[in-house]
């Protein structure tokens, strides 16, 4: 009998990696969620941590805010929006369980749509010189219908994520309180946030020197050192698809551009 | 072997040894004077007997168990850690220098390894300190194993891990008798029911508290799986399924209370409040009651945990506004007196009545 749990135990072990491997491999079979080639400003190299050879890409992402404040939430995310999403919104902002109401609820999962380099990232440049470029515009709880929005696969990926509801009863610039409360929608992350990055291509990144600055929205000290190609695939999973090295970084590592397929000029 | 005949064996060891010592002070005091054919028989068949336990079942497990003292199995913890804490290190290390099937491969065998490390010091009858501490570097290295797995192929993180997990450490604390890793499964399995509702309405699984009304089934079953598997099961066994069910239930009721959304029609959210911890008193009071009833002091303890909690939040929602804080400290330490005195009495109670 303890001989059958064990191999119980073991084939919970087995299983649970081969279905890994299994969802990777589906993954990677189309590059339904899209393509996108982004350089340093937008893929950051993760601090290293206690002697780590990992090499790990952070997405660097950002919206643009109904306000001019960076934590101002997002300007296409409204009320219909949110109930578009799937939150409850039905219970008045005024009524007296509201408050807890919206606090109480869980962040939602849905798919967002990554912009890069596009209409969002001109109509920010005037304030966001260095800055990333990647911008999420939108989000659906279907990514079919979200990549009939966007079907450009080269400037617009998909990839899961979630949108948390905020209930707000008081400004957060002036700490004054709002007239009527209000709920608004923000992006609670990305989903993988980061990305790992696989040999060979980490071995162009390992050599290059990291920040330990935790903060992203810094712009890198000099221009972009890489580019790096993701694409999402099927299960709209990221993965790494080339590594191309910069400007002067190029230069000074003098080696061959990594990719499984040539990179567009 | 079957477990509970080990701990059978055990416990007769154990018996044997404490009877030989008092009949040896007995004989001492003169009390008792056995004549020297029926000490000789009598050594004769309890040396037989331990000699068919060791042939049989490896006695000297138990008598390697009394030996291993505290102290030895703080440092075998220490060490064990250390020597994980040194493995993830050196992995991390080399981790990206290795192709991504190497990392693959690893992350298989590792785990299987100190599987069957564990499995392996079980069946030398090693002592089940050691087993427990083999079987649980076991589900920690499965948890790493399965986030590593996750970060090398990029995949979302899912409530699936949690079915993983809890499957594995049920089966391993069922193959070797081991109550905190059944305790840790069953955990596992009751967030993973929570998980997976919250995952198919469309809410982050992750934030699983936050809905905690959905833990409530799962723990209920666990608290009454013990009636459907009366007599089959090991005795304690029942004990970890109710002391799970029990806590992972109250836990949620008093998250539901304190935090939970409470919009529920015309009805005020703080009478629903009032309501869920009264509920959660008067829940806790009846586990309480169980507990005494199968004279398991974890559930008792438990239980008057709970009770003390939720009748602390319910008083402070009742009083704090309005009465002055030194009369609200007062009435909480004399409501606790009252509370220990009547614990007291159920306690002694049914000791008197089987005295009688």
């Amino acid at each position: 009998m303890n001989r059958l749990l064990i191999m119980a135990a073991a084939a919970v072990i087995l299983v649970s990696n081969g279905w890994g491997l299994w969802q990777a491999r589906r993954n990677r079979q189309e590059p339904a969620g899209g393509r996108l080639e982004m350089t340093e400003r937008e893929l950051r190299l993760a601090p290293v941590v206690m002697e780590s050879t990992v090499t790990l890409l952070r997405l660097n992402w950002r919206v643009l805010t109904s306000g001019k404040e960076e934590w101002d939430p997002p300007v296409w995310i409204d009320a219909a929006k949110l109930a578009d999403l799937g939150f409850d919104c039905a219970v008045p902002v005024d009524s007296p369980g509201a408050r807890r109401h919206y606090s109480s609820m869980p962040a939602r999962r849905v798919f967002l749509a990554l912009e890069y380099n596009g209409e969002s990232a001109q109509k920010a440049s005037h304030q966001t010189a260095g800055k990333t470029r990647l911008f999420v515009v939108d989000a659906d709880q279907d990514a079919n219908r979200l990549r009939a929005r966007y079907p450009d696969r080269e400037h617009y990926a998909i990839c899961p994520g979630a949108v948390r509801i905020v209930f707000r009863h008081r400004d957060s610039s002036n700490d004054s309180a709002h007239d009527t409360p209000r709920i608004e929608g923000r992006i609670d992350s990305l989903r993988p946030s980061e990305i790992f990055v696989p040999l060979p291509y980490s071995k162009i990144l390992r050599e290059l020197p990291r920040s330990d600055s935790e903060n992203h929205d810094e712009p890198p000290a000099a221009q972009p050192r890489y580019a790096v190609r993701i694409c999402w695939g099927a299960n709209y999973q990221p993965w790494v698809e080339g590594v191309r090295l910069l400007g002067a970084a190029k230069a000074n590592q003098d080696k061959p551009d990594l990719e499984s397929e040539p990179l567009k000029p | 072997m079957d477990d509970d005949a080990r701990d059978m064996m055990r416990r007769r060891i154990d018996r044997i040894g404490l009877f030989r010592e008092e009949l040896a002070e007995l004989e001492r005091e003169r009390a008792l004077i056995l004549a020297p054919e029926q000490r000789s028989h009598l050594d004769r068949h309890l040396d037989r007997l331990l000699s068919d336990f060791r042939k049989t079942y490896g006695v000297d497990s138990a008598e390697k168990a009394r030996r291993a003292s505290w102290g030895m199995k703080i440092t075998a913890l220490l060490g064990g850690s250390a020597l994980i804490a040194a493995a993830v290190l050196f992995l991390h290390r080399i981790w990206g220098h290795l192709p991504m099937a190497i990392q693959v491969g690893m992350l298989t065998i590792i785990p299987l390894g100190v599987l069957a490390t564990a499995a392996l010091a079980f069946a030398r009858q090693a002592d089940r300190y050691y087993v427990g501490l083999l079987s649980l570097a076991a589900g920690a290295v499965f948890v790493i194993e399965i986030n590593a797995l996750g970060s090398v192929l990029n995949l979302g993180d899912s409530p699936g891990a949690l079915l993983g997990w809890g499957l594995f450490g049920v089966l391993v604390a069922y193959a070797h008798g081991l109550r905190l890793l059944l305790g840790a499964g069953l955990g596992l399995l009751c967030i993973y029911t929570a998980a997976l509702t919250m995952s198919l309405q469309g809410y982050n699984w992750s934030e699983f508290p936050m809905k905690s009304q959905m833990l409530i089934p799962g723990a209920v079953v666990l608290y009454v799986i013990p009636w459907w598997t009366r007599r089959k099961g090991n005795r304690d066994f029942d004990s970890v399924y109710r002391l799970c069910g029990a806590a992972i239930g109250l836990w949620a009721l008093l998250m539901v209370s304190t935090l939970g959304d409470l919009c529920c029609g015309k009805i005020r959210p703080n009478v629903i409040a009032a309501v869920y911890q009264v509920l959660g008193i008067g829940l806790s009071a009846g586990v309480v009651c169980h507990g005494l009833q199968l004279s398991q002091r974890g559930l008792v303890n438990l239980g008057a945990g709970g009770f003390i909690i939720f009748l602390f939040v319910r008083l402070h929602a009742w009083w704090w506004q309005w009465m002055p804080k030194y009369l609200f400290f007062l009435m909480i330490a004399l409501i606790a007196i009252g509370l220990l005195l009547v614990l007291r009495r159920l306690q002694t109670g049914p000791e008197k009545g089987a005295r009688r």
